[in-house]
């Protein structure tokens, strides 16, 4: 590529020369960065001209034919603030002194890190792409992620096994949630509960739509929320928030942190508990039970010199529920309490040494351990009725390197490994995986309003085939007020553990579930047994399951047609096509008539839509906004079928067939939600005022015909508006009081179990910070 | 409902009755479907599961009742019940020739029993399936614990006698209850499953026309 540009810019010279017949000198010099390394591949450019050259791997440059007289030339590297230096050129040698290229430094809110695994700037991420500001979670009043994550264009929270994410109609399966870049694990039935994960100490978030595994590999199929956390850098620094709610909710919130030159230390602590509350007063469990948890964030960073920096930084989550259960044994009903423990930790520890400008080197090493613990005991005599336990860890380490090749490339290579572990109630053994991965990636902007991201990731896993993750993404910037931005990616999701191996026989029914990674033992135990009656599929012909995989395309624009305004209007198509999606099937058939399932790749989904937001800005303290998702989502065979006159459905005169004209997609999506957003700054007294009205479209909830897809006779849950509203008022010395109401019109819906009704809240906060 | 459905019942034994001394060429007469209601399949008392099974309701197409226990071993019986599986008389499972398939479509549709394809109960499995999803029925699909039959399944039995019959069966539990509703999803107030509700024609003239 190098080589391609400079015989362009050769080219161009010759070109250039033929028209020019003045006299013309040559101009010769150097490049360093500020501590005086060679800089190669720098570029060097004459004013209004398009003659240039590239910098040597020593520095060295020169410029040729260049015309004699007053000549501005400018030398830039990416990273790197532009120099423009006046010069007199003569005819002959013109040796320039050495020239300092110093390190651009970018404000904060510029910069984001998700989408490339480097700093770039928003400008040029090529991605959809979307941050929330510490700013807006304070204005929402949000203890929880979901609460964050709920008001977001094209955001959805699903609320199958706790408060999950869907992003492009994607199940809560297929969204990777990060903090500070490393993975949270733990999830129940493909959903990690986003309500796990405390906001206070959030800088933003920034969330990436569209498939993002050749960075990140699995899970980040649909996208990828990044949760940055607060970077303290002030020498010393206190807060304390505390916030009380409906339902008896008490969050308190503190943080210290101190900074010097070489050692920073923080720590932040969150508390918060609640009464829970019931949207369904005739069943005897509450909707969401009474829980108390904990949140811990020491991190500690330690500067070995300019160069190197090593930050230690760890994660306590302790969470204790109560509730009741009304448990249905075939023939008998009883109730049982219930009690749930919930713990995560992690520790991270991030090693970076800057060669020098244009070479980073970092290596990462992280912990984690996710468990449960559910006991449910007789309400009456206090005996055991079950107990439930799931513990999963994961260690990953992780090298990565970032290259500047050039003021206008740059490349990013990694390499890691990690080892997962998990021991649970329906699994045998304590079950561990290895894998290890590769990625690189190449920035390049062959031209001023053109870049291109260019990047891949292989992934090889012990128990399921090998993956490989390509992505390509461009952007292009007509002028200031448009640009374009597209890209196509793949992206996979690995067997989740329930997938590999679960091993579970259903005591009343009596049928069995065996992961792959299980079901041929299984099966040769069953036979041993003299349990088996017919092999639908022979084990030793069983395929290694396979990643489910999509093929990802998103075309965007960003206008801002009104000059000097601060009008947005932002737009996303998006197309996934997901292959390979797990599934069960019968593998045997027992004596006692019910089956063996084991898990395949089958299924072929697509989902489709577009997403829109305006933002508007009329007066400084004064903003709009408005988003909008429509999105289509569908099982490619039961839409087939449905059009082979093949899908039927019951009612009052009998069964009847379905036409095309009934197909409502996948389950549990709703085709189309948004928003509106207000807020308003009273500079007088210094108050924010916010409200915003978060719409959620009807979508299907059962499959009460059982004939396998959502069609219109199948149980919906309304459609949803939830307005919520706060207000907030700030006092010079860092002292705040907020109020406000969540969902003011009181709406409950008992198929949205994670939106209790109207929920009032009052609460201080102080923030102090020595300059 | 009921009275009405007997009436017709009655009367298409009278028609076929009558035609079977008739050699005159047949007038077509339109076969009515008939229901069956409430077949008990075995039904559990209350308690734990036994688990034991093998106590079929034997159900004969041609006469539209349920056949004596004692029968078993003649060719009387078309089908037997217990719990979701269904034998037919033949193979493993009787000393008949009945054979069995299932079909995809509406039962009003299927106007033409297929001339192949049918199955017979052997040792690998019976000719109608049984499993959530494999055959006539989904179970727990919604997470409720109920067993629902597929919409457009219609089972198509070729008798002893050689005659064709098609069945739908039309519920699980007692009294053809509407299994979408909270009382009904309340297992509280749920009636008893393994009572099979079931829409049949029986073509008793050897043709495969319905």
């Amino acid at each position: 590529m190098k080589k391609k540009l400079v015989s362009l810019l050769v080219c161009i010279f010759i070109v250039s020369q033929g028209f020019s017949q003045l006299s013309t000198g040559t101009i010769k010099g150097r490049i360093l960065d500020m501590n005086k390394n060679p800089l190669p591949g720098a570029v060097i450019k004459l004013e209004n001209s398009v003659t240039g050259t590239v910098s040597d791997a020593n520095g060295y440059y020169t410029l040729d034919k260049v015309p004699t007289g007053k000549q501005k030339v400018f030398f830039s590297f990416l990273g790197f603030q532009e120099v423009g230096k006046k010069i007199l050129v003569q005819q002959g040698i013109n040796e320039l002194s050495d020239v300092i290229l110093n390190e651009e430094i970018r404000s904060l809110d510029q910069v984001v890190i998700t989408a490339t695994r480097t700093e770039t700037d928003i400008e040029n991420v090529p991605v959809p792409l979307q941050i929330i500001s510490k700013e807006e979670i304070r204005n929402i009043g949000a203890t929880r992620l979901n609460e964050v994550l709920l008001e977001q264009t094209g955001l959805l929270i699903d609320s199958d096994h706790g408060t999950g994410l869907q992003i492009q109609g994607f199940a809560a399966d297929y969204a990777l949630i990060l903090i500070d870049g490393e993975p949270v694990i733990g999830r129940t039935a493909g959903t990690l509960d986003l309500s796990r994960i405390a906001v206070n100490n959030i800088e933003r978030i920034e969330i990436v739509k569209g498939p993002t595994s050749s960075l990140y590999g699995s899970e980040a199929m649909a996208g990828v929320v990044n949760i940055i956390t607060k970077r303290n850098l002030s020498p010393f620094s206190v807060g304390l928030q505390s916030r009380y709610r409906t339902n008896n909710t008490l969050d308190f919130n503190s943080s210290v942190a101190s900074l010097g030159d070489k050692l920073g230390v923080e720590m932040n602590l969150d508390y918060l508990r609640s009464d829970g509350y019931d949207l369904t007063p005739n069943t005897i469990s509450n909707t969401a039970p009474e829980f108390n948890a904990y949140t811990i964030q020491p991190k500690i960073s330690y500067k070995f010199s300019q160069r190197t920096n090593l930050a230690v930084s760890a994660r306590y989550y302790h969470e204790e529920q109560e509730n009741r259960q009304e448990i249905n044994d075939e023939q008998e009903s009883f109730i049982v309490n219930d009690q749930g423990l919930r713990k995560d930790y992690a520790i991270n520890t991030d090693l970076t040494h800057t060669f020098n400008a244009r070479h980073k080197l970092r290596l990462r090493n992280y912990f984690t351990k996710y468990e449960t613990e559910s006991e449910l005991n007789y309400q009456n005599d206090g005996t055991l009725y079950n107990f439930n336990f799931f513990d999963q860890s994961f260690n990953r380490t992780e090298l990565q390197y970032d290259a500047a090749i050039s003021a206008t490339q740059s490349a990013t290579l990694g390499a890691g490994f990690f080892v997962e572990e998990v021991e649970a109630t329906r699994y045998e053994n304590v079950n561990q995986f290895t894998a290890s991965y590769a990625f690189a990636q190449y920035q390049w902007a062959p031209l001023e309003k053109f870049n291109i991201v260019a990047g891949a990731r292989f992934d090889q896993h012990s128990e399921y085939s090998s993956q490989l993750s390509p992505k390509l993404a461009v952007q292009y910037r007509f002028n200031e007020k448009l640009k374009v931005q597209a890209s196509a990616g793949a992206g996979y999701k690995a067997p989740d553990f329930r997938q590999l191996l679960l091993n579970f026989t259903n005591p009343v029914v009596g049928y069995s579930v065996f992961g792959s990674s299980v079901v041929r033992e299984g099966i040769r135990r069953l036979e041993a047994e003299g349990r088996v009656d017919q092999i639908l599929i022979d084990p030793d012909n069983i395929n290694e399951i396979k990643s489910e995989s999509s093929w990802s395309f998103n075309l965007g624009w960003e206008w801002n047609p009104l000059a000097g305004k601060d009008f947005r209007i932002k737009a996303n198509l998006f197309r996934n096509n997901i292959n390979d999606l797990i599934e069960t099937a019968p593998v045997v058939r027992k004596t006692n008539g019910q089956n063996v399932f084991s898990y395949f790749n089958f299924d072929e989904v697509i989902t489709q839509g577009v997403e829109a937001e305006m933002h508007y800005r009329p007066l400084n303290n004064l903003s709009f906004s408005l988003g909008y998702q429509y999105l289509d989502t569908r099982d490619v065979e039961m839409l087939n079928e449905l059009k082979n006159g093949k899908i039927f459905a019951s009612g009052e005169n009998g069964t009847f067939r379905l036409d095309r004209s009934d197909y409502r997609g996948l389950f549990n999506r709703s085709r189309h939600s948004g928003n509106i957003k207000v807020n308003y700054h009273l500079k007088k007294l210094n108050m924010d005022f916010s409200v915003r009205g978060i719409y959620t479209g009807e979508f299907g909830v059962a499959d009460t015909n059982v004939n396998g897809v959502y069609d219109a006779y199948d149980l919906t849950a309304d459609d949803n508006l939830l307005w919520n509203g706060s207000i907030q008022k700030f006092f010079r010395n860092g002292f705040a009081l907020e109020t406000g109401v969540r969902n003011i019109l009181d709406r409950r819906n008992q198929h949205v179990p994670t939106m209790p009704g109207r929920i009032l809240f009052g609460g201080f906060s102080y923030q102090f910070s020595k300059q | 409902m009921k009275p009405l459905k007997q009436i017709l019942l009655i009367s298409l034994l009278l028609l076929t009755a009558a035609c079977d001394d008739d050699d005159e060429p047949e007038a077509v007469a339109p076969l009515e479907a008939q229901i069956a209601n409430d077949i008990p399949a075995n039904p559990q008392p209350p308690g734990p599961p036994t688990g034991a099974l093998p106590d079929y309701t034997l159900f004969s197409f041609e006469t539209g009742a349920i056949v004596a226990d004692s029968d078993s071993t003649t060719t009387n019986w078309d089908i037997g019940l217990s719990g979701l599986s269904i034998i037919v008389n033949g193979g493993v499972s009787g000393p008949g020739s009945t054979e069995a398939q299932i079909l995809t479509g509406l039962f009003d549709e299927i106007t033409t029993a297929p001339e192949n394809g049918y199955a017979s109960d052997t040792a690998e499995g019976t000719a109608i399936p049984t499993g959530s999803g494999n055959g006539w029925y989904n179970y727990n699909l919604n997470g409720n614990n109920v067993v629902t039959p597929i919409p457009g399944r219609v089972i198509v039995i070729r008798t002893n006698d050689g005659n064709y019959a098609k069945f739908e069966i039309l519920n699980y539990y007692k009294g053809n209850p509407d299994v979408t509703t909270a009382e009904f999803i309340d297992f509280n107030t749920r009636p008893p499953g393994r009572y099979y509700t079931f829409k049949y024609v029986y073509q008793p003239n050897g043709s495969r026309d319905f």
